[in-house]
């Protein structure tokens, strides 16, 4: 680590001293200027995000930023820029820089286009030229045409089919990548953290599809501005809103309805977007034969709203949030969770080459849990996880050579593990409390993309982030047993424990030619909250632990490299990753760990370290009648934890060495097309036992190697067919049918193993799977005005 | 939190069907290894200690009884032996003058006639809890839980203030109805300590199973057991092993405890007993 760290600074010293000689530009000596605007969609005022801004004459260019805004430093002459973004229609201009100059850009949409014009020209092979890998970024209608599980179209049901990344049980919302555990992906909607991105047990996510805009997700190479989670980073934004005319989209399905609306406020300076989901699975209960079912309560909801407002060239400001629950009542019992999340974030222009976003962000997700009141056993278990955040980040554009990012963000988490406690007169329980977990995570960046040459892009970062404990506070000491042998406890405000570390990120990229790269990166990453889970699907009851004196930051380093190559024109992108993951600090449980409403939760935790590795092969094909991708993924990820599984090695419950997908989408016609996906993996490793011995008239099994078996091999193909309705003219409203079939052959999957005594002889006992879907049909009609 | 298990597949049933099938797997043998299933309560009874071996998972036939072994109990003041009834069966039983007493620490101690996986002799301690006396029980019947209602034992007793762990077992007419160890309802006292249990449902009769079935005039019985920390968790392992598992809260299969030593499995446990019977009276509307 300390030879990682000499070399990173001797390059940083390297690299500035380079920083301010490199000129790209015409030997003229002079002032320099500025020319930088946003780019947006022509139809709707959305800003474009990593829409690329290309200088003809000097052979470079820069990227939009989250915000559509972009920049470039160049001296004084004539310049040809072409501005593009995938799915659009380049736009190039000529411009005469003299001084300082503002350039909005709006491009417009492939689909609005006439079918018969087809330009090509200048088509750039963005991801090739950019320094980053590891990374997958999925357009919204990519997404859309997915087949999806009962038409509930998904995002993260998406990214499960790229390569490096698998579910971590069918159905499931979780998702493993180059893997690593559900818990270290850190899922962010408009800069705020979804502590739990999962409806109904996880076969339906938070994200609305209808209300995002642009879907990233980072597998590697993770940008220095973002931490806190070591395997990835999925980075969602919500739609700022049409600021050009009121509209709106929706659908009806068997599962779910929704709606969203857009619009202009009073011109094109203000624009909201509100989006609504709800299920009504529960409206038919009623007709349930049974009369158990009958009494039911059973259903999600999410809502997504923003306001975007232009104050002046110079500022902006946005307010997002988002609300969805679920909620579950019967006779017996009710539950009911979900998140909340609110940003307010402000773009100021410092200078035209210093951009800065300032935001406010509060992130939340608690669930309760309880029986009605009335009884003896009534009770009511609530627990909450709360962060409030305060975040600057800076985009400094020196020049076309040399961006450097620099921010900071800090952090403010509260923790409560739980309180349960009776209800009513009746209740015999009384308040159990775990006691709330204060902590501060803080963190600071800076990072620069280095043009080099036109062939070779360095980009390199650094992060200092640390986590502080904070009273009030109680903290158990445990012997070498795991046993709590006392505890003290911290005053309130009273900082007890700081850890903390330096990620640093390294990039390098060479273009061979305009459509073949080589890239490597090396990225370090720090983790201070994890998920109290050992189920490998997780239940919706998250409890998030933080470092404590008692547990150590879990690290991650990673190493990659990879080949890119763009076949015909662009239009095909072909890649080829390999990557070597080592962690240490990593969390397991003990067998038959308690791990809710435990005050020594500490105790159940076992370290070890774990590592992975693998090839990622991806052949992707973004435009055109036919697209979609084709990916193989081969990786092992392995754990050794001296205290499970006798200290020998044992698979990571995500281990699953072959992964293959197939996502096709084909345009029958103008109005409609066809969508299939074929996903081919190894099975899950799982548990099965060598032996069996006979207690209290039970066959009690037995095992030797955790992880040690693994379950047949999953496939399963989707199917889905859209046809629009007859376009209209003067006729705003469009609507498309749309018919979908999940696990169309009827695979009979292993959801669960399980080894069951027989009723009828108990000396008996057999294997049984349980599979969750066979075929499921869905029709969903969507409209758009 | 035993409503976890209630609810979450009540969720999951009512989204989706899941459907389940044998299959055929094969799986790894190992050597056999002393299985022993027995206590000590303070009941006076012939206390019974089964002696067995563990086989291969599909083995499919009555487990392998361990015969002829030297089975003795020390209470810290004297040894007993206990004998082997009937010979062959690798059942082996005290006395039935035998009752434990609180406080006492039970040593198990097995000498076997020919080794098993190495190990002849196999040890076992357990501390015997005391008493917790219950009051009163009350039975009532709920339509509305289950498809045909269920009835509930009501247990009115007092919590003392210590950490207790219990047990409870059901007798209907005298017949031990929670027969096998994965039936057995145990808690700890973690939300209620030192509190009066104020008819607490602490066994649910589930009137669709016919063994459960209560019938007008029948005589309910109810032992509460005050157990160790260590066989409440046995028991709590034992049950989350043999029942059902899916990937939604079921942590990874994992051997369950036991406190026999040299690699034997199973437990060899005490308990306090304590019991309260009613009379089902007839309901109205029934």
């Amino acid at each position: 680590m300390k030879l990682q760290l000499l070399v990173f600074i001797l390059f940083l010293i390297l690299c500035y001293t380079r920083l301010f000689a490199n000129e790209n530009g015409p030997t003229i000596p002079g002032p320099k200027t500025t020319i930088s605007g946003t780019i947006r969609d022509k139809s709707n005022g959305e800003a474009l995000i990593g829409a690329t801004i290309y200088v003809k004459e000097l052979k470079t260019g820069t990227v939009s930023n989250s915000y559509g805004f972009y920049s470039l430093n160049l001296l004084p002459g004539t310049y040809t820029l072409v501005f593009s973004y995938m799915g659009f229609q380049p736009a190039e201009k000529t411009i005469d820089l003299k001084k300082e100059q503002t350039l909005n850009i709006e491009l417009v949409s492939k689909e609005k286009l006439l079918k018969e014009v087809v330009i090509t020209a200048n088509k750039a092979a963005e991801d090739i030229r950019k320094p980053e890998m590891s990374v997958n970024k999925l357009n919204v209608k990519t997404i859309q045409r997915i087949p999806a599980l009962m038409g509930e179209v998904d995002v993260i049901k998406a990214i499960q089919l790229l390569p490096g990344v698998t579910s971590t049980s069918e159905g499931s919302s979780g998702f493993s990548v180059r893997g690593g555990a559900a818990d270290q992906n850190q899922i962010i909607l408009d800069e705020a953290t979804v502590y739990n991105a999962s409806h109904l047990l996880g076969f339906f996510s938070v994200f609305n599809n209808d209300a995002i805009k642009d879907v990233t997700l980072y597998k590697g190479d993770i940008p220095a501005s973002n931490g806190g989670r070591l395997s990835s980073v999925l980075d969602v934004r919500m739609k700022d809103g049409n600021a050009k005319t009121f509209s709106g989209e929706g659908g009806v399905g068997i599962l779910s309805s929704r709606l969203t609306l857009e619009g202009p406020i009073g011109g094109e300076k203000t624009s909201y977007m509100i989006s609504g989901r709800r299920t009504y699975a529960d409206m038919f209960l009623p007709l349930a034969s049974n009369k158990e079912v009958r009494n039911n309560t059973l259903y999600f909801y999410d809502l997504n709203a923003k306001i975007s407002h232009t104050i002046n060239e110079n500022n902006r400001v946005f307010l997002s949030g988002y609300l969805g629950s679920d909620v579950f009542k019967n006779k017996f019992a009710k539950m009911s969770l979900g998140n909340q999340t609110f940003t307010a974030r402000w773009n100021h222009l410092f200078s035209k080459r210093l951009f800065a976003n300032f935001s406010l962000i509060s992130s939340k997700y608690g669930y309760e849990l309880g029986t009605p009141d009335g009884n003896a056993n009534s009770f009511d278990w609530t627990s909450e996880l709360h962060d409030y955040s305060l975040k600057g980040d800076f985009t400094w554009y020196i020049n076309p050579s040399n961006t450097i990012k620099f921010g900071i963000i800090s952090t403010y988490h509260t923790l409560d593990p739980g309180v349960a406690k009776g209800i009513g007169s009746e209740s015999i329980f009384k308040e159990f409390i775990i006691p709330m977990n204060y902590g501060f995570e803080q963190a600071a960046y800076i990072s620069n993309e280095q043009k080099v040459t036109n062939k070779l892009i360095f980009k390199y970062g650094l992060r200092f982030s640390v986590y502080q404990n904070i009273g009030k506070g109680t903290v158990y000491n445990y012997n070498a047993q795991h046993d709590a042998i006392d505890s003290v406890v911290y005053a309130a405000g009273k900082v007890f424990k700081t850890q903390g570390g330096l990620e640093p990120r390294l990039g390098i990229t060479y273009n061979f030619t305009p459509s073949m790269a080589m890239k490597a990166s090396y990225s370090r990453t720090l983790q201070y909250l994890q998920l109290a889970q050992n189920s490998t699907a997780g239940t919706p009851l998250d409890l998030w632990f933080s470092s404590s004196p008692n547990v150590k930051p879990q690290i991650c380093d990673q190493y990659a490299i990879g080949f890119f190559r763009n076949l015909k024109d662009n239009t095909l992108e072909f890649s080829v990753e390999g990557f070597y993951k080592n962690m240490q600090n990593t969390i397991d449980f003990k067998d038959h760990a308690v791990l809710l409403l435990n005050e020594k939760l500490e105790g159940e935790l076992r370290v070890g370290k774990a590592r992975s590795y693998g090839l990622e092969f991806l052949l992707r094909k973004n435009e055109g009648r036919l697209n979609g991708w084709i990916s193989y993924t081969y990786s092992k990820t392995e754990r050794t934890i001296p205290e499970i599984n006798n200290g020998k090695t044992y698979r990571a419950p995500y281990d699953k060495p072959h992964n293959f997908v197939i996502v096709f989408n084909y345009e029958l016609t103008a109005r409609s097309y066809l969508s299939a996906n074929w996903i081919y993996s190894s099975g899950t490793p799982m548990t099965v036992p060598v032996a069996r011995a006979m207690i209290g008239n039970k066959i009690v099994p037995i095992y030797s190697e955790r992880n040690g078996y693994r379950a047949e091999d999953y496939h399963r193909l989707d199917l889905s067919y859209s046809i629009k309705d007859k376009e209209r003219k003067n006729r705003k409203w469009s609507g498309e049918w749309n018919f979908s079939l999940y696990n169309a052959y009827g695979q009979k999957n292993v959801w669960a193993l399980n080894f069951v005594q027989d009723d009828k002889d108990p000396n008996k006992s057999y294997a049984e799977k349980t599979y969750l879907f066979t075929f499921i049909p869905s029709i969903t009609y969507n409209f758009k005005f | 939190m035993k409503i976890l298990k209630y609810i979450l597949p009540c969720l999951l049933g009512l989204i989706f069907v899941q459907c389940t099938e044998k299959i055929n797997i094969k799986l790894d043998s190992t050597s056999a290894r002393l299985v022993v299933d027995g206590a000590i309560t303070t009941d006076t009874v012939a206390h019974k200690i089964k002696l067995s071996t563990s086989t291969d998972y599909f083995y499919n036939e009555p487990a392998p009884a361990v015969t002829g072994a030297l089975v003795s109990i020390n209470d810290g003041t004297s040894t007993i032996i206990l004998t082997e009834n009937p010979v062959g069966s690798g059942s082996y039983e005290t006395l039935s003058t035998f009752f434990g007493v609180p406080g006492r620490v039970y040593k198990l101690h097995i000498e076997l006639k020919e080794a098993l996986n190495g190990q002849r002799i196999y040890d076992a301690t357990e501390t015997m809890p005391k008493h917790v006396k219950i009051d009163s029980i009350q039975m009532e019947f709920k339509e509305d839980i289950f498809k045909k209602g269920a009835w509930q034992t009501k247990l009115y007793a007092q919590d003392p203030l210590d950490e207790n762990f219990y047990s409870f077992r059901g007798y209907r007419n005298n017949v031990l109805v929670t027969d096998s160890l994965n039936r057995v309802i145990t808690t700890d006292d973690k939300l209620f300590n030192g509190r009066y249990t104020n008819g607490i449902a602490v066994l649910y009769w589930n009137q669709n199973m016919n063994w459960e079935v209560i019938n007008t005039g029948d005589r309910i019985k109810l032992q509460l057991g005050t157990i160790t920390k260590n066989y409440y968790n046995f028991i709590q392992e034992l049950q989350l092993e043999v029942g059902e598992k899916n990937p939604l809260f079921s942590g990874p299969p994992a051997n369950v405890r036991t406190n026999i030593s040299n690699g034997g499995v199973g437990y060899f446990a005490a308990y306090a007993t304590s019991y309260a019977t009613t009379k089902i009276k007839p309901i109205p509307n029934k």
